[in-house]
C-alpha cells in the first residue's frame, strides 16, 4: 500500500460518519477494503466487523485479534425544537469546539446544519461571555421550518461534523474521526504486508464500535472470538503544540508509542520492543498505570483473561474537527504490528511469561 | 392492570430484597410460560419456547427492585443513620415515612443545620423509628426500608412509590397473559438489583443468551414547570430510548419499534436519556453482544415517595411489545 493509496483511503474513512452505536457508513468503507485481504469476514450482533485471516500453523492454530474502533464521537438529536435542534453529546466533544462548528444532521436524509450558541448580549446575565458553553445552551439549525424539520429528523438521530479531511504540509493528514481511523488505517496496512508473510497464527481484524461509550464493541468481538493475544491499535496525545506540557503528549512522526501498564501484558510489550528494534522502527513508551482508555482493557478481561497489547498513533487535537496524524506514524505502526504478527510461532504462548 | 399495579407498587422490594416481589410474580405467572426458573441472584425468568424457524431469542426485562435506603448505624438514643441504596437523594428523604421488611415505620428527619436554605446531605438525616435508646431498640444495621407510600389515584393518573418501575413489571405480566401467537422464544424477565447498576439483567443475559432485548422500565417524564429539554410527557405514550446513559440503543431496533407503533397507530416518543440511574450496558454487552433498546414508561418525581404514570402509557406499552413480537424480526 503506497502513501497514495494511504490518503485515498484515509480521506475516505475520515469522511464518513459512524457515530458511536451508528456505525454503518464507516463499516461501508472498512469492509470493502478488508474483504480482498482476508479469508473471511462477518459482522458482530453489535456491528463490529471482523475479518479473519488464516495461519499457515497447524490447526488448532492460536489466534491474534486486532481492534481499532470505528465509531467516532458527535451528537445525537435530544430534542426537535420548531425548526431547531438540542443536542447530547456522544462520546465527548468539547462543547468549547462547538459553537460556529458547520455540522451534518444525519435524519431521514443528511442535512447540513450550523451548531449556534446565543451571542453572549443575550445570555443571563450570570452566564458572561466568558464562562464555557455549555451543550444544553446550543441549538442545531438546519435553515429548515419546522413542517421539514419534522419530516426529516427525529429524536435519536446522529449528528457528525461536517469538517471534510485533508492534507497538511507534506506528511500530514487532518479532519474529523482520526480517533482512531487511523487505527483502522495501520491495521489496513498491516494486512497489506501479511499478503507476503506466511504467518503462523490465526489474525482477526476487527473494527470494533462503541468504543467511545462503553467498549461494548470490543469486550463482545473478544468474547466471541477468544483469541489468545490482543492488540488495541489506538490514537494518543501528540505533542510538539506550544504550551503542551511535554509529559502529557508524545512526539509527531517519532512512530508509535507501546503501551506499558495494568492493560498490557509485559512479555507481549517485549515482543513489540524486539520487533520494533529489529526492524529499525523508532517508539516511544507511553506509561498507562491505569485504565487504558482504549479497547484493550475490554479485551483483557474477557473470558478467561487475554494478555493485551496497546500501539498508539500520536493525534493533535483529539476529539475535534480537525484532529492532525503523521502519515509515516500510521505507516509505521501498521508494518511493525505486521512484524509482530509474522514473529508469532506456535509455542510463543508457551514462552509469553509475566516474569 | 390497575389492581395489579397497586399490589405490586405497595409491595416491600429494595434491591437486593426481592422476596416479596417474587412472591407476587410467581403468583401471576402461574401457567403462562412454558418454564420459569429463579437463578442465583434472585432474577426470575419465564420463557416461552421458540414456535418457528422464523424466531429468535428476544429477552424483556423489568426490574423488580426499587430505591430503598440500608441502616448503617443505630445510635444511644435510637436514631437511625442510613446510606442510600439506589438513587435515593437526600432532597426527597426529609419527612417521608419508611417501612421495614416486617412493617415497622418510621419517618426521616434532619438535623439542626446552621444554613436551612442549603440542601441537606444524607450524612445529617437520620431514620427516627420511636425508639428511645440504642438498647431498647430492636433495629440493626443492615436491615433496609423503603418509602411507605399506598397508591393513589389523582385524575386518572397514579401515584406511589416505587410506581415506574412496578408498572414495567406489570406491563411484562400483561404482556405474557395477552402474548396469543409468536414465533419467539421469548424471555420475561423479572431482574434483582437493577438500582444498583443492572446486577440481576446482566446475569438473566449471560444465563438466557438473548439475540435481542427490550429493557422496560420508568422513563423520566419532564412535562413539568420548567423541565429539561428532552420533553418526555405523561399520557403521551411508551418512550422508545434511542440512548440510556452510555449505552445507544440499536438503530435497527428503534427503527423496528417506531415503525410498528406508527403502523398500529399507537402514541409513543422517542427519548435521549445522558444519563440513567441503571445501566442497560450490562445486557448489550453480555457475551458476544445483545442488540438492545429500552422501553420506557414515562413517570414524573422519579425515585421518590410519589411517582406519578398514566396508565395508559403501561397500556400502550403492552399493545406495542403484543405488535413487536407477533412477527419475525426485520433485521
Amino acid at each position: 500500500m503506497d502513501r497514495k493509496e494511504l490518503v485515498a483511503l484515509a480521506k475516505d474513512l475520515f469522511s464518513a460518519a459512524g457515530i458511536s452505536g451508528h456505525e454503518q457508513a464507516a463499516r461501508d468503507v472498512v469492509r470493502p477494503t478488508w474483504e480482498p485481504l482476508v479469508d473471511e469476514i462477518e459482522v458482530s450482533r453489535l456491528g463490529s466487523l471482523h475479518a479473519l485471516r488464516h495461519g499457515r500453523g497447524a490447526a488448532p492454530r492460536p489466534r491474534v485479534m486486532l481492534a481499532a474502533h470505528m465509531d467516532v464521537v458527535g451528537l445525537m438529536v435530544k430534542q426537535v425544537v420548531g425548526s431547531f435542534l438540542r443536542v447530547s453529546d456522544i462520546g465527548g466533544v468539547d462543547p468549547r469546539l462547538l459553537p460556529g462548528q458547520p455540522v451534518v444532521v444525519h435524519g431521514r436524509r443528511d442535512l447540513p446544519a450550523v451548531v449556534a450558541h446565543p451571542p453572549h448580549h443575550l445570555l443571563p446575565p450570570e452566564r458572561s461571555a466568558k464562562s464555557a458553553p455549555r451543550t444544553n445552551e446550543m441549538w442545531v439549525d438546519m435553515g429548515l421550518g419546522a413542517v421539514e424539520v419534522g419530516r426529516w429528523v427525529r429524536v435519536g438521530d446522529v449528528i457528525s461534523f461536517a469538517q471534510p479531511p485533508f492534507e497538511l504540509g507534506e506528511t500530514r493528514i487532518s479532519g474529523r474521526g482520526l480517533d482512531d481511523r487511523v487505527g483502522i488505517l495501520a491495521i489496513t496496512v498491516c494486512l497489506h504486508e501479511l499478503q507476503h508473510v506466511a504467518h503462523r497464527w490465526e489474525v482477526a481484524a476487527v473494527a470494533t464500535v462503541s468504543e467511545e461509550m462503553t467498549f461494548g464493541g470490543a469486550s463482545t468481538s473478544a468474547f466471541g472470538l477468544r483469541p489468545e493475544l490482543a492488540i488495541a491499535v489506538d490514537a494518543t496525545h501528540a505533542t510538539g503544540v506550544p504550551d503542551l506540557p511535554e509529559f502529557k503528549a508524545f512526539p509527531m512522526g517519532g512512530g508509535p508509542t507501546l503501551g506499558m501498564g495494568s492493560d498490557i501484558h509485559p512479555g507481549l510489550l517485549r515482543t513489540f520492543e524486539v520487533a520494533a528494534k529489529a526492524a529499525e522502527i523508532p517508539y516511544v513508551l507511553e506509561v498507562m498505570p491505569g485504565h487504558s482508555g482504549t479497547d484493550a482493557r475490554a479485551m483483557q478481561v474477557t473470558q478467561e483473561g487475554v494478555p493485551t497489547m496497546v500501539v498508539s498513533i500520536p493525534v493533535r487535537y483529539m476529539h475535534s474537527p480537525v484532529e492532525v496524524a503523521d502519515l509515516g506514524d500510521i505507516e509505521r505502526t501498521g508494518r511493525l504490528v505486521a512484524d509482530v504478527i509474522a514473529s508469532l510461532d506456535d509455542e510463543y504462548m508457551q514462552r509469553l511469561v509475566w516474569e | 392492570m390497575k389492581a395489579l399495579i397497586r399490589k405490586l407498587s405497595e409491595a416491600y422490594g429494595p434491591s437486593g430484597r426481592e422476596d416479596a416481589l417474587r412472591q407476587i410474580v410467581r403468583a401471576e405467572l402461574r401457567g403462562l410460560s412454558d418454564y420459569i426458573s429463579e437463578d442465583p441472584l434472585g432474577n426470575l425468568h419465564a420463557v416461552i419456547k421458540q414456535k418457528a424457524r422464523s424466531g429468535r431469542r428476544i429477552m424483556l426485562a423489568a426490574p423488580m427492585d426499587e430505591v430503598g435506603l440500608q441502616v448503617s448505624h443505630v445510635d444511644e438514643n435510637g436514631f437511625l443513620r442510613f446510606a442510600p441504596l439506589g438513587p435515593l437523594e437526600p432532597l426527597h428523604c426529609v419527612g417521608a415515612r419508611v417501612r421495614f421488611a416486617d412493617g415497622r415505620v418510621g419517618v426521616i428527619g434532619v438535623e439542626s443545620r446552621g444554613e436551612a436554605s442549603a440542601l441537606p446531605t444524607v450524612h445529617q438525616l437520620f431514620v427516627d423509628v420511636g425508639a428511645v435508646d440504642r438498647d431498647s431498640s430492636a433495629f440493626k444495621p443492615g436491615e433496609a426500608a423503603v418509602f411507605d407510600r399506598a397508591l393513589a389515584e389523582v385524575d386518572g393518573r397514579l401515584v406511589g412509590k416505587a410506581l415506574g418501575g412496578r408498572t414495567a413489571v406489570a406491563v411484562l405480566l400483561e404482556t405474557l397473559r395477552h402474548l396469543k401467537r409468536t414465533p419467539h422464544e421469548v424471555q420475561f424477565v423479572f431482574s434483582v438489583q437493577e438500582h444498583v447498576g443492572s446486577r440481576g439483567a446482566r446475569t438473566a443475559a449471560f444465563a438466557l443468551e438473548p439475540e435481542v432485548a427490550l429493557t422496560v422500565d420508568a422513563a423520566p417524564a419532564s412535562d413539568i414547570p420548567r423541565g429539561s429539554p428532552a420533553a418526555i410527557a405523561l399520557g403521551h405514550g411508551p418512550v422508545i430510548r434511542a440512548r440510556e446513559g452510555y449505552a445507544i440503543s440499536d438503530p435497527r431496533i428503534v427503527e423496528w419499534m417506531a415503525t410498528r407503533a406508527s403502523e398500529a397507530r399507537l402514541p409513543h416518543q422517542l427519548g435521549v436519556f445522558d444519563t440513567s440511574a441503571s445501566n442497560p450496558t450490562t445486557v448489550q454487552t453480555s457475551r458476544a453482544g445483545v442488540v438492545t433498546a429500552g422501553l420506557g414508561l414515562p413517570c414524573r418525581y422519579l425515585y421518590t415517595s410519589s411517582e406519578m404514570v398514566d396508565l395508559s402509557d403501561a397500556e400502550n406499552a403492552v399493545k406495542l411489545l403484543l405488535s413487536l413480537l407477533a412477527s419475525p424480526l426485520p433485521f
